[in-house]
């Protein structure tokens, strides 16, 4: 079985990723339109073909799987820093702190 | 400049053949990167192993630019899938 995998890096982490056991789909999660789109009658014209019973029909499916993994990953981790970056100038704005930055970011 | 870019992520795909893998990385090559100081892409060949190395200055944008590598792959993929009849009068 041909199975795609991926390792991410960072300063503050690393992290290793395989698309795990199934099932996989060629639908993911991740790369569809937006709820919102399809709650207003929005139509997906965009969507990919059902994985053939081929090896590399299995391949295109998990690699999905593994794109819906990793763009999960990276989202959460965007969001958190976002959170960090709103609490920091949160406390810089109304709590007047005047001290280091890199303070801020190590609390 | 590649200081900054300290975000990495390392994607390897496994074909059935070293030829698909070559035709998988000769198709992604010729893709421009854009924003060149936030971002480098390298495509190499590992046997028939694809290997995609990306590395950014955020998490944002080394999600950018994987989604859409993979979307590219999928393609890819699914072509050879599609027309690939395993003759070496296709895809020579």
């Amino acid at each position: 079985m041909l199975v795609p995998t991926a390792e991410y890096s960072s300063p503050t982490g690393d992290h290793s990723f395989v698309p795990g056991d199934g099932p996989h789909t060629t639908n993911g999660k991740t790369t569809q339109i937006s709820d919102i789109v399809v709650k207003a009658g929005g139509e997906d014209r965009d969507q990919p073909t059902e994985a053939k019973d081929t090896e590399l029909g299995a391949l295109r499916a998990q690699l999905t799987t593994l794109q819906d993994k990793l763009n999960e990953f990276l989202t959460q981790r965007m969001q958190r820093d976002k959170v960090q970056g709103d609490d920091i100038e949160r406390r810089l704005l109304d709590e007047g702190y005047d001290g280091e930055l890199s303070d801020l970011k190590r609390k | 400049m590649s200081e900054t870019l300290n975000h990495k992520l390392v994607l390897r795909i496994p074909f059935e053949t070293n030829k698909q893998s070559e035709i998988a990385c000769n198709s992604l090559n010729p893709d421009p990167i854009l924003k060149s100081r936030e971002l480098d892409v390298e495509f190499e060949i590992d046997k028939n192993t694809l290997v995609c190395k990306f590395s950014g200055t955020s998490d944002r944008v080394i999600r950018v630019a994987i989604s859409n590598v993979i979307d590219n792959i999928k393609t890819i993929i699914e072509c050879m899938d599609e027309f690939d009849e395993k003759k070496e009068v296709i895809f020579t």
